[in-house]
């Protein structure tokens, strides 16, 4: 859902309501006006920042929102690499959405994956702004291979290569990364992606 | 008007236009802008007006009358 109109709009109505209010708040001490009160100073303004946070988590899930850091450049350079990567071939084949190609694969497909996508999101903006970005970008655990059974579990692609049953179990504890034969992932740190295939 | 009241107002105000810009810009820039237009500006506004609906409960007196002795 798109809610940069609702957000726009359901703002822009608060601060037309609230102006209107500075320059005449006798309903407020009037009879009724805690009642009223409530409803114009506490829901919609609530209300207003409620949409304006929806619109904003929902744009920070797009391609766009993730390479405007400096940092991100060379992983969307990756994106249209006519090179053999697993990012390029996802973005190009159109297996994942483009507009959302990060968030894709960058979150957890679990109840509260989204959250924790968006609690290492602003550990990621902290970072960005007032700490130092490590020289050698990593994940901060290993990417998990339930992020790519998401998409690709049940698929008859998937299903046809025998290597998947044999393995299955191991996949399905991560005891054999999907990167180990699909990798790498990027290949912007050679080093790191190996080192993720050992683990 | 109370000083609460209209600090109130001007705050949830400047809050809210701030969060207006802040939808210009995809970018964690502009994502941390709406997060210090919300949760500052708007909380301290948020705060004031609960003080203010607080005091405005206390000064009027209730829908039924006191119990008699």
């Amino acid at each position: 859902m798109e809610w940069i109109a609702s957000a726009i709009g359901v703002t822009a109505i608060v601060v037309a309501i609230l102006v209107v209010l500075l320059l005449r708040p006798q309903p407020l001490l009037a009879p009724g006006g805690v009642a009223l009160g409530t409803l114009l100073l506490i829901v919609l303004p609530g209300a207003a920042f409620l949409f304006g946070g929806a619109h904003h988590l929902e744009q920070s899930q797009s391609t766009e929102f993730c390479l405007s850091c400096h940092v991100m450049e060379a992983y969307g350079a990756t994106l249209e690499s006519d090179e053999d990567i697993l990012a390029a071939s996802h973005y190009r084949q159109r297996t994942i959405p483009r507009d959302q190609a990060c968030y894709a694969c960058h979150t957890r497909y679990t109840m509260y994956g989204d959250l924790y996508a968006k609690a290492l999101g602003l550990r990621h903006l902290w970072v960005n702004y007032l700490g130092e970005i490590p020289d050698t970008l990593q994940l901060y655990e290993p990417y998990s291979n339930r992020e790519c059974m998401y998409c690709h579990e049940g698929a008859d692609s998937y299903e046809a290569a025998d290597v998947h049953q044999r393995f299955a179990e191991e996949m399905e504890r991560d005891e054999r990364s999907c990167l180990s034969c699909h990798g790498p992932a990027h290949g912007i740190y050679e080093d790191v992606d190996d080192e993720e295939e050992e683990s | 008007m109370s000083r609460d009241l209209r600090w109130s107002i001007g705050l949830l105000i400047t809050g809210l236009c701030v969060a207006l810009l802040s939808f210009l810009g995809n970018s964690p820039p502009a994502f941390m802008t709406f997060i210090a237009a919300g949760v500052f500006i708007g909380g301290a506004g948020f705060v004031l007006a609960l003080r203010f609906l607080m005091k405005l409960s206390r000064s009027r007196p209730g829908p039924f009358p006191p119990a008699r002795p």
